[in-house]
């Protein structure tokens, strides 16, 4: 059995890529971009990514725009921290019909192909900003950049979404639409006429969504046809990427009783599928703050109780890290990151918060 | 103008038969979700819809209260429900639904699951005087209400086009719909709630949006640019002044917007959402919202 970093620099270096997961709203952006500068004033080549609707790392960055291909920001960075980079620090925000785009040509090189799934009606809706896409797509930017060899870590902040598991999920129910031979039964004119069932089921679908639609899915199906194959090569390399050593998960959680079960969950299912999960971070702690004699007021009293919370939190996480099953492998990580007294605008906050990651076990 | 007070226009926004609960991931969507749908089961038989709520069962439906119900609506049962009640004939159905293909198609394609999910909200506001929708995060809330023009597209001159049209008919009638955008008073979640509201009226051009800010520091705060040399405070004394006035100073970015303004309420321990819930009832009830 391998040895499992459960420090905070162990894993920064041994990780090529970290994925952050966590519900919206924690700072989960905020936290992967600081954790990038650090890296990056630690001497990596850094390549930050976020797939977010709500363009949230451009605006922690201070960018108006990022773009498909990273932005290297090392110059500003060097400048907001007032000091020398070692390291290289880019983000980039994909563009998701860049990326679908890119993802075709790399399935096959017969550009009558390409074409004909870019004019598919309905595979152009699929490769929209929907959930699910935009999902599949960060892990396909995730394997671009992995491979390339100008960086040394690529962290990957997942999209937001109320639940953690909906981007672990993605390329499972693309790899099931696939896999049990949809798209070959849609091409086989013979199949179709074979099942009696398929063929009523056909029928229901085509009063229900038109003539159009069914003869739009039957094109779909052959223009998918051509890409099969190696698409499911990819699905499956993309599965065995994000189960070897050089893929670790983290959780950013705000730290709330309601966190514990949250991680507990999500360390079954990334154990489950037989991926590596480094570590927990606790975002926009109060823990630090000390009390102020003489001075109570409604404000006082709110944080107080917020502390409150927090410690009830921090009592469930070792209770619950305390479990009996809770064997060596899955020994994790844990850092506390202050709330920021301030919003967090651009880089100079960025590498304020990144220094904060220092006080870490 | 005294923004921190809704207008009567505003107030009626709330009191729609439906009513969207909106906002970035974490600013306390639920908990207003809730807090409205108790205020208006009051007066009205009630449904509070949750989409895809991860720790409870799919489909789930139960009774809070003698008017009020609680639904966490969930894509392939409402794909299956919706099927069921187009096709009609069971026999058919059956066989429409145990075909694998139709079963990948509701549960692995993405475009379908958020039209399914819309036409349920859809539906249920025949079976219910108000019904309360606690949307998901920004970019995926506005997904389920763009899938409605995309699929209508896609399915010209079907049945499901039709009913495509009718939701987005609903949809864009500000009799029948009201929005609110929840934000906190922080920098990000206040310009992307601007923006959702941009983006909305572009799906939406009559659409009407209420705005709130969700958990307001109770301290007033004068605007001020803080120094550089520490991101975090040490002591409660410091963290509260410099909240307070990081608030005013976030705030201005909402400068002339009318806004219900929610307190920031301190939670217990344990069951955190309820207390607040209930807190956030109370205030609104106290506020007159609707």
């Amino acid at each position: 059995m391998s040895e499992t970093p459960s420090t905070l620099a162990g894993t920064l270096a041994k990780r090529r890529v970290l994925i952050t997961c966590g519900t919206g709203g924690v700072g989960k952006t905020t936290v992967s971009a600081s954790l990038g500068v650090k890296a990056a004033l630690e001497g990596k080549r850094v390549v930050v990514i976020t797939i977010d609707p709500a363009k949230r790392l451009a605006t922690s960055l201070g960018l108006d725009k990022l773009g498909h291909e990273p932005t290297d920001l090392t110059a500003a960075l060097a400048k907001a921290a007032g000091r020398e980079v070692p390291g290289r620090f880019f983000a980039l925000m994909p563009k998701s019909r860049e990326s679908y785009e890119r993802l075709i040509r790399s399935l096959t090189t017969n550009e009558e192909a390409v074409q004909r799934i870019f004019r598919n009606p309905i595979l152009n809706t699929f490769s929209q900003d929907f959930s699910g896409a935009n999902e599949y797509l960060a892990l396909e930017e995730l394997v671009h950049f992995h491979g390339r060899s100008e960086f040394d870590l690529v962290i990957l902040d997942t999209p937001p979404s109320r639940n953690t598991l909906s981007f672990l999920e993605a390329p499972q129910l693309l790899a099931r639409f696939f896999e049990e031979k949809m798209i070959r039964f849609l091409v086989m004119p013979a199949n179709r006429l074979l099942a009696f069932g398929m063929r009523k089921a056909f029928s229901v679908l085509e009063k229900l969504t038109g003539t159009g639609f069914v003869n739009q899915l039957f094109d779909f199906g052959e223009a998918l046809f051509e890409v099969q194959e190696n698409f499911l090569k990819k699905l499956k390399a993309i599965h065995k990427l994000l189960q070897s050593e050089d893929i670790g998960f983290l959780l950013v959680a705000a730290p709330t009783p309601e966190s514990a079960p949250e991680i507990g969950h999500f360390l079954d299912q990334i154990h489950g599928r037989g991926f590596h999960f480094d570590g927990v971070l606790l975002n926009r702690s109060l823990g630090h703050l000390q009390p102020s004699p003489g001075i109570r007021d409604e404000a006082t009293k709110l944080i107080e109780s917020l502390q409150a919370r927090e410690r009830a939190a921090y009592a469930r996480l070792k209770e619950s890290a305390e479990r009996p099953s809770a064997n060596e492998e899955r020994k994790l990580f844990y850092v506390q990151l202050p709330e920021l007294a301030r919003d967090v605008h651009g880089l100079e906050d960025l590498y304020h918060v990144s220094t904060l990651f220092n006080g870490a076990p | 103008m005294n923004t921190s007070e809704l207008s009567p226009s505003e107030r009626s926004i709330l009191n729609r038969p439906l009513l969207f609960v909106q906002g970035k991931g974490g600013v306390g969507k639920s908990t207003l979700a809730v807090a409205m749908a108790r205020l208006l089961s009051a007066k009205h038989r009630t449904l509070l819809i949750s989409i895809e709520d991860p720790l409870r069962p799919a489909y789930d439906l139960r009774k809070l209260s003698p008017t009020l119900d609680h639904l966490n609506n969930e894509a392939t049962a409402a794909f299956e429900e919706y099927a069921g009640r187009k096709i009609g004939a069971p026999n058919l159905v059956k066989v429409f639904l145990q075909n694998r293909f139709m079963r990948y198609l509701a549960k692995a394609a993405p475009g379908i699951r958020e039209l399914v999910l819309i036409g349920k909200i859809w539906f249920e506001t025949r079976n219910y005087e108000r019904v309360v929708v606690d949307m998901p995060a920004t970019g995926h809330g506005l997904t389920l209400f763009q899938s409605l023009f995309n699929w209508g597209t896609l399915f010209a001159g079907s049945p499901l086009a039709k009913d495509a049209a009718a939701m987005v008919s609903t949809l864009s009638d500000p009799a029948q719909v009201g929005h609110l955008i929840v934000s906190l008073p922080e920098e990000m979640p206040l310009v992307e709630s601007l923006e959702l509201r941009t983006e909305l009226r572009r799906i939406f051009p009559k659409a009407e949006c209420a705005l709130a800010v969700n958990r307001r520091f109770p301290r007033a705060g004068v605007a001020q640019k803080f120094p550089e040399d520490r991101p975090f405070a040490v002591t409660m004394e410091e963290h509260a002044a410099r909240k307070a006035g990081l608030e005013a100073d976030n705030l201005e970015l909402w400068k002339g917007e009318p806004r219900l303004e929610i307190p920031f309420l301190p939670p217990t321990p344990e069951n955190a959402f309820e207390t607040i819930a209930t807190g956030v009832t109370e205030f609104l009830r106290a506020k007159a919202a609707i």
